[in-house]
């Protein structure tokens, strides 16, 4: 109920934001992301200029890192190596996996990003989102806030990343949800959990 | 005299945080908030008792000096970001209990409230002494980890110790942190039981999750749920009538996402506005079905 209600409401702010930003969006990437339907579509340009349409993985479990390289949290996650370790796991589990990681923080530039990408040495792009089109349409709410969309391009889980919000388990000890979901699609269960309440910074939206 | 230099300013903070500024209470090492939480924050432990006596139960009180305009979170954030993290280690045969959160606050935000606290908080944490003790002390360390947040957040962290008496003989101490002491202004902060309370219940019928008790003649009242895997708590219709607080909720529950924990509805309804006026927590435990983890997937649709 209270989901319905935050999608009704991020929803409407969705809304408001294509009508006045993003005349490229079609009707399919307005939708808001749902738990078991297709994910909407979107494009974004990541820190090289390249285009990255999510469509265009059609085919190919993908999944979504919402970040922001000044929240403590997710430099918390970065400097423990979760995020990292559980790229290299899920990678493991299906190599044709993609991982992208989408910046919605208003201030946010290429630059900053690229930092990030050489000092953490990331395999995997950061997209800008920095008008929060997109970030509205998976009602993405926190960094790191995950989001895991199947082959067929159903969205099978978001939330947070692990049950480790204050770093004080082993990376082994901690259960890392990504993971767990990304094994369950590919043994072909059903996901469980589909959403743990991500921990984080607030996404700094625009609006 | 680094101890009597740490004593002497807790109990300056102690003296300023009470009404007629008594200064008596026993108090553990006080210093500047961690670096990482760029002196956002100061933090003082404080220590319920002294001299403990065996098998008293008394409090460690964790007090958060917050920044002005800066904020501190609940054990539920609601849409902010961590609360804080208190780990106690006491010696051998001292129980350690859970962390008591005092009345929080609403903050309205883009994104959905969030629940926290401003200026200054102490958190409490319940400790029961071995049945046995020796005359002599004890060192209680606290490990502390805090978010705070404006625009942006910050994270902080601090280690403190307190020093404190041991009795071998019980009754012979008067508390200082908890019910009837210095700090009791601050201990009224902490909810009361609502199944304490004449006339007063709670009860859950599968969907609507409903809270009743009286009013005592506050004009207003709010809810703030406790954030548990597999519960979703949607918008709380609130009415006081003839004196009495009725609170209904609708609730969602999805065992697969509790991740094998016990599942309770829990949270808090506090009446008035002010600090200090009335607040009651209540817990439902749930008995519901685990998951089949057997169960697979629905078929891809087209």
């Amino acid at each position: 109920m209270k989901a319905r209600r935050l999608l009704a409401r991020i929803g409407l702010g969705a809304g408001m934001v294509v009508l006045a930003a993003s005349a490229s969006a079609t009707a399919d990437e307005q939708k808001v992301a749902k738990l078991g339907e297709p994910a909407p579509n979107f494009t974004l340009t990541d820190t090289t200029g390249r285009t990255r349409t999510l469509s265009e993985y059609a085919g190919r479990i993908v999944v979504l890192e919402w970040f922001n390289t000044q929240c403590p949290v997710v430099q918390k996650c970065y400097r423990s190596k979760s995020i990292q370790t559980a790229n290299e796991k899920v990678r493991e589990l299906d190599k044709s996996i993609v991982w992208l990681a989408v910046n919605s923080t208003s201030s946010t530039n290429a630059g900053q990003n690229t930092m990030w990408i050489k000092k953490f040495d990331l395999g995997y792009p950061i997209l800008l989102d920095v008008d929060g089109t997109v970030g509205h349409q998976f009602d993405a709410r926190r960094t790191p806030h995950m989001f895991v969309i199947d082959k067929e391009g159903i969205l099978r889980y978001h939330g947070a990343i692990d049950n480790n919000a204050f770093g004080d388990k082993k990376l082994d000890e901690a259960t890392n949800y990504v993971v767990n979901a990304v094994q369950q699609i590919v043994e072909g269960e059903t996901v469980a959990p589909d959403y743990i309440k991500p921990y984080g910074c607030s996404v700094k939206y625009k609006n | 005299m680094q101890r009597r230099w740490q004593l002497a300013s807790s109990l300056a903070v102690s003296a300023a945080l009470l009404p007629g500024g008594a200064a008596h209470a026993q108090l553990g090492a006080s210093a500047p908030g961690d670096s990482r939480g760029d002196g956002l924050v100061t933090v003082s432990l404080l220590c319920g008792s002294n001299p403990i006596g065996p098998g008293q139960t008394f409090h460690l009180g964790v007090r958060f000096d917050i920044m002005p305009k800066w904020h501190m979170y609940w054990k539920n954030p609601g849409a902010g970001a961590l609360p804080p993290r208190i780990v106690v280690t006491a010696p051998a045969g001292y129980t350690v209990g859970d962390v008591l959160w005092p009345r929080p606050v609403a903050i309205t935000t883009p994104l959905g409230p969030e629940y926290g606290y401003y200026d200054a908080v102490v958190l409490f944490v319940p400790i029961t002494a071995p049945a046995t003790l020796t005359d002599g002390t004890v060192s209680l360390h606290a490990f502390i980890q805090w978010t705070v947040c404006r625009e942006v957040c910050r994270m902080g962290s601090a280690r403190r110790e307190v020093v404190t008496a041991t009795s071998s003989r019980a009754g012979a101490t008067a508390p200082t942190v908890g019910p009837g002491g210095p700090l009791a202004a601050l201990w009224k902060r902490l909810p009361a039981a609502l199944s304490g309370l004449t006339a007063a219940g709670s009860s859950f019928d599968g969907t609507t999750l409903s809270l009743t008790g009286p009013a005592g003649g506050m004009t207003s009242a709010a809810f703030f749920p406790v954030d548990a895997p597999g519960i979703t708590y949607g918008t709380a219709d609130i009415t006081i009538r003839q004196s009495r607080f009725r609170v209904t909720v609708p609730v969602e529950l999805k065992p697969a996402n509790a991740a094998g924990e016990p599942m309770a509805l829990a949270g808090l309804v506090t009446l008035g506005e002010k600090p200090d006026d009335p607040c009651y927590d209540f817990m439902i435990p749930l008995a519901v079905e685990p998951p089949d983890p057997t169960r697979k997937a629905d078929a891809p649709r087209d």
